[in-house]
């Protein structure tokens, strides 16, 4: 039958990239990411992420299609930054982040006896 | 957030320096000791709280962007030790399969990963192919495959691998066996999960196609190379299915069915019986605030109108009462102590924004608490993709 395969869901085709850029031709300093394989999970916590940072002026991202499986992720900043950069430091931000919450959690769960 | 310190920086900066005040306008301005450093009361509860009004809730957005309060020269960007000194988690409750604890200073969006990747991306075995020998039962063939997938299974996934097309082996697939049968002239027999039995060696049924040589043992389903059960893992504590009282099918007399079931590893977004846990769910900390001193008739009203019973009346002096909020966790802002006249100017119902009461259920898999760790090890792993796969 015409089913999709279950895998084409979280497999990246071969030849293609995980993350591919794209700069905007019109705009200074604007680029789109974009995600093979990927959905609201990570797309909303990077637009989160690049939201705290100073030097971008505009962060997005958007799934285009429920059965496309990727998502773009759009970065405009200021000059003294570049998109490449944002992103980067928006995910370094985010591992680290996700090192002190794995922290705090085997605390929280070390102080916590299990009740049964 | 970062206001209080901010505050207390630049009040020393003020004391060591004080030949270059005036030198840069802005920054002598900020320097001085009245200029306010926090944000304003009202607009700092519009960013932490969503009120719920008696119509709609209000100031549900969480504002993100770095440079919101800029015009009030508040620095809203999040650095990471901001975040290091605001996060805290504390669990609340943990018991077999349930997990409740709170996650407090936190993004929505962090709080809704770890939610979707509970529900679609931690791996689980589930049953994936069922040969099916003999099944004279009404239920059909594809049904009773599909109530078996649905079986949790109680084992740890990762001790297994995804298993390749074509090649079952003993690192990648569970194989059960269901053979039960309703003797002519017996009353019916219910067959349940419990009848599902482990074959630690793999697949007893010989393939078909099969015409090697006959003196050598017969090629099965499976290729396992050693008995799973020789294994340390498994050694002492058999594989099976987390219940044993499921019910597959009920069998009338001179009904049979006899089958294998094949279970390999995969995650919920394949199929959501390979999701380990029946549901993960969050919400944010509900906060109830007395605008006013409720006493008298008015207290007891309104500890009558709330269903959950949020609130309590204490006794003060002259004999008269008072109410007071006694469990705002249990409160479900069903908003029934705001209808009515006036009321919405006595009680105050909020969220808050960043405080997120998490609760996992697991379906018996692993114990909720390595879920989690498990899905933070997962977002991990993507964000580092991200980074490492970027051309």
């Amino acid at each position: 039958m015409n089913v999709p395969d279950r895998y084409e869901r979280f497999v990246v085709p071969e030849g293609a990239k995980k993350v591919s850029y794209e700069r905007d031709t019109k705009i200074m300093n604007a680029a789109t990411f974009i995600v093979e394989r990927e959905d609201h999970t990570i797309g909303n916590i990077i637009r989160m992420q690049l939201h705290r940072d100073d030097n971008v002026l505009f962060a997005a991202y958007q799934l285009p299609h429920p059965l496309k499986y990727r998502i773009l992720v759009r970065i405009q900043t200021a000059s003294q930054s570049s998109p490449m950069q944002a992103y980067n430091q928006a995910i370094n931000d985010l591992d680290k982040e996700l090192d002190v919450l794995k922290y705090e959690l085997e605390g929280a769960f070390s102080r916590f006896s299990r009740s049964y | 957030m970062s206001g209080e310190d901010k505050n207390l920086h630049s009040m020393s900066e003020s004391d060591s320096e004080q030949e270059d005040v005036g030198k840069e306008g802005i920054e002598w301005i900020m320097n001085l000791p009245d200029v306010p450093m926090k944000l304003p009361p009202h607009v700092e509860l519009q960013r932490t709280r969503v009120e719920c009004k008696a119509d709609a809730p209000i100031h549900t957005d969480t504002i993100q962007y770095s440079g919101a309060y800029a015009s009030l020269g508040i620095d809203n960007s999040l650095r990471l030790d901001s975040f290091r000194k605001n996060f805290k988690i504390e669990v609340i409750d943990l018991k077999e399969d349930d997990m409740e604890f709170d996650m407090i200073g936190i993004d929505p969006s962090l709080a809704n990963a770890f939610r979707r990747i509970l529900i679609a991306e931690v791996p689980t075995m589930a049953i994936e192919k069922v040969l099916v020998a003999n099944n004279t039962s009404i239920v059909q063939d594809e049904v009773l495959a599909h109530r078996l997938g649905l079986i949790p299974i109680r084992v740890d996934p990762r001790l297994f691998e995804y298993s390749d097309k074509d090649t079952p082996n003993e690192k990648n697939t569970i194989v059960f066996r269901l053979h039960v049968r309703c003797e002519r002239g017996k009353p019916r027999l219910t067959a349940t999960s419990e009848a599902l039995t482990w074959l630690p060696n793999g697949s007893e049924f010989p393939l078909v196609s099969d015409k090697s040589v006959s003196n050598s043992k017969p090629k099965t389903y499976t290729s396992f190379s050693c008995s799973q059960d020789t294994l340390p893992e498994f050694a002492n504590n058999p594989i099976g299915p987390k219940d044993g009282d499921i019910i597959l099918a009920r069998l009338s007399s001179g009904q049979e069915i006899e089958l294998e079931a094949h279970a390999v590893k995969g995650m919920g977004k394949t199929h959501a019986k390979w999701s380990p846990v029946a549901t993960a769910w969050y919400r944010m900390l509900p906060e109830v605030v007395l605008l006013e001193e409720i006493e008298d008739e008015l207290a007891e009203e309104l500890k009558n109108k709330c269903p959950v019973n949020v609130f309590d009346i204490e006794d003060i002096a002259n004999g008269k009462k008072r109410a007071t909020v006694a469990r705002p966790r249990a409160c479900t802002l069903c908003r029934e102590c705001i209808r009515g006249e006036a009321w919405e100017k006595r009680v105050s119902l909020r969220r808050v924004k960043d405080h997120f009461i998490f609760k996992i259920e697991s379906t018996g898999a692993l114990p909720p608490e390595v879920l989690f760790t498990e899905a933070v090890k997962i977002l991990e792993d993507k964000c580092e993709r991200l980074i490492a796969e970027l051309s």
